[in-house]
């Protein structure tokens, strides 16, 4: 699934449109959107990084987020040369506390690439000041770092304003904003719900490994001891059956006590390797 | 695990650079090769390299480079885990982290929490540190241990700057080990005095299975005959032999093709050792590589150190020493075991 979180409405409603997000009720404390087959979750945080804090593990930790999930952190910022182009973040600055988090930029992407400074309150002042500015960023990396790997978070910030005007902007403004871009962004999430699916892992599946245990008297280490071996085999294509087979065969299996099966276990093993 | 490729950056899309080494001439060079990276600054590299949770396997698809200063102890005593050759005064050094190929049962894959290359770039700090130690005794100097130096040759040219050394102190020896095999390689550069060029083979099963974007063995092997050419010292590393059903069979294959290309008279030594990595290492491993054969195999634990069950350990190093020896004298063959 994609987490998506954004911090307002405003900056959330291209998206609920492009997917066609339904509301879910059972929430109270955040907006949350999501569709039917599970792809998309979208979460409206509210502004500052104690919201985001709040939602981003609240969120994860309800949804169960984990190794094939990514989170991506949408919205506006202000910057002094004001650009139309959306930046994905490989930089984060807790401005507040002074430290930086670098979010691992593994996939390619159609945006600019670009530094966000998360600041306590909006920044006035930006002559001299290089980047963009939010209030969310370093509180959803921190937050999401509980769940998510570097390579999982995506924080996508586009300017709106360039301080000085940041109450000139209006809801419908930042609603357009967000919409120009909607496609690129919507395209960039289903890639990355994708490439989710495609990376985990997934061990091997060993037939017959609990009757095996039961047969040899399996302490927990032998267990795991056995697993190893038999999960080796099914990697290196090694047909441990036959073996088995003949251990039965041969009346050596089922043991009748831990020690009988500890010396069967050792047979096993030579026989194997 | 199946990924396309084309999701994935490219190979070295991204450059972390510390603000301290940002006007270096290294940095500016390396910069210079790689005009399209997105360049970000940082404080310090371990910023970036010591993150929490990274996965290193995907890393590993499209690396980024971290350019930094190394600060500190510079040069360490070689590991349990190591092959000494012999010499009393045994130390390595890493001035390139990680490597650019991709073998599976690698232990940098245990030993580092990131995939990404970090090079630093203050080399002659390295160069200082070494000249400490030789004011007291000779040293033997491992300097592509946690890397494969001449792989990044081209960008970096670490390989030359540590060969140019080595040849001006008398008392040091260099060992480059490499599993590459382009022509910078057998550069008569290294023909010099205190540089051993040491080549890690495998037979091409292994290779294939493995040693994921590494030269084939027959590169290999056409690259040490040339380095020999080349007046070049040279080393053959049968570590790590790799245990497969057949590997009588694969490693015997192995050494008829060694014996056919290399001129095994003029080879300085070999060494032979089974495959083994420290116990937290591998546990790590393990995590990052479930489907990984290799990494997966039931390996029995010796004082810390993860290895074959000794009788197959010692029934593999057998194997391919009884065959080194019809052409080689067993001082030069060199097998590592945990008492070294």
């Amino acid at each position: 699934m994609v987490y998506i979180f954004t911090a307002m409405y405003c900056e959330a409603r291209a998206l609920i449109e492009y997917f066609h997000l339904k509301k879910e009720l059972n929430q109270t404390r955040f907006q949350v959107f999501s569709e039917e087959d599970g792809k998309i979750l979208l979460t409206v945080m509210g502004t500052g990084m104690v919201s985001a804090a709040v939602a981003v593990s609240s969120i994860c930790t309800a949804y169960g987020a984990g190794q094939e999930d990514f989170l991506v952190n949408v919205g506006v910022a202000a910057a002094r040369s004001a650009t139309d182009k959306m930046v994905l973040c490989n930089k984060i600055i807790d401005l507040p506390s002074g430290k930086t988090y670098y979010p691992d930029v593994l996939y390619r992407h159609p945006f600019l690439e670009g530094a966000v400074s998360t600041v306590l309150k909006p920044v006035m002042e930006l002559s001299g000041q290089e980047g963009l500015f939010d209030m969310e960023a370093a509180a959803v990396y921190q937050a999401g770092a509980y769940f998510f790997a570097p390579h999982q978070m995506c924080f996508l910030k586009v300017a709106s304003d360039h301080g000085i005007d940041f109450r000139k902007v209006t809801r419908e403004q930042i609603e357009q904003i967000l919409l120009s871009h909607v496609d690129e962004i919507a395209g960039f999430a289903m890639r990355l719900y994708d490439m989710g699916k495609r990376t985990v892992s997934s061990t091997p599946k060993v037939e017959g490994f609990q009757t095996l245990c039961h047969d040899l008297h399996c302490s927990k280490t032998m267990e795991e001891l056995l697993w190893q071996h038999l999960r080796y085999c099914a990697l290196a294509g090694v047909d441990v059956k036959p073996v088995i087979e003949a251990l039965y065969r041969e009346k050596k299996l089922p043991c009748k006590d831990k020690r009988e099966g500890k010396v069967c276990f050792d047979e096993l093993k030579q026989r194997l390797f | 695990m199946s990924l396309n490729r084309d999701y994935f950056n490219s190979f070295c899309s991204h450059i972390y650079i510390e603000q301290s080494v940002k006007s270096n001439p290294r940095t500016q060079r390396i910069l210079e090769q790689f005009p399209n990276a997105q360049q970000i600054e940082i404080s310090h590299y371990k910023d970036v390299f010591c993150r929490r949770g990274q996965n290193y396997r995907l890393q590993h698809r499209g690396q980024s480079l971290i350019l930094a200063e190394k600060k500190g102890n510079l040069v360490y005593t070689g590991a349990a885990a190591c092959q000494s050759f012999g010499n009393a005064h045994f130390y390595y050094t890493s001035c390139m982290m990680n490597c650019v190929f991709d073998c599976e049962y690698c232990y940098l894959k245990g030993m580092y929490p990131s995939a990404n290359l970090v090079i630093f770039v203050n080399l002659e700090d390295f160069f200082a540190e070494v000249e400490e130690k030789l004011k007291s005794h000779p040293v033997y100097l491992c300097v592509s241990y946690d890397t494969d130096l001449l792989a990044f040759e081209r960008v970096l040219g670490y390989g030359k700057e540590w060969a140019a050394f080595a040849d001006g102190h008398s008392g040091l020896e260099i060992e480059i080990r490499t599993k590459s095999a382009g022509d910078i390689v057998w550069d008569s550069f290294f023909a010099c005095e205190g540089v051993v060029l040491a080549f890690t083979l495998s037979p091409q099963e292994v290779i294939d299975a493995y040693e994921h974007g590494t030269p084939p063995l027959r590169q290999r092997l056409s690259c040490v005959a040339k380095a020999q050419e080349a007046g070049i010292s040279t080393r053959l590393c049968f570590d790590p032999v790799i245990y497969c059903p057949d590997y009588k069979l694969r490693y015997g294959e192995l050494l008829d093709q060694v014996f056919s290309i290399v001129d095994m008279e003029r080879i300085k030594d070999v060494s032979v050792g089974s495959f083994r990595a420290p116990k937290d290492y591998l546990k790590k491993m393990r995590k990052q590589y479930p489907d990984s054969a290799v990494v997966q195999f039931p390996y029995e634990n010796a004082r810390g150190i993860c290895q074959y069950p000794k009788e197959l350990a010692e029934e593999m190093e057998e194997f391919l020493v009884c065959r080194l020896k019809e052409r080689m004298r067993k001082e030069q063959i060199f097998v590592w075991n945990q008492g070294d």
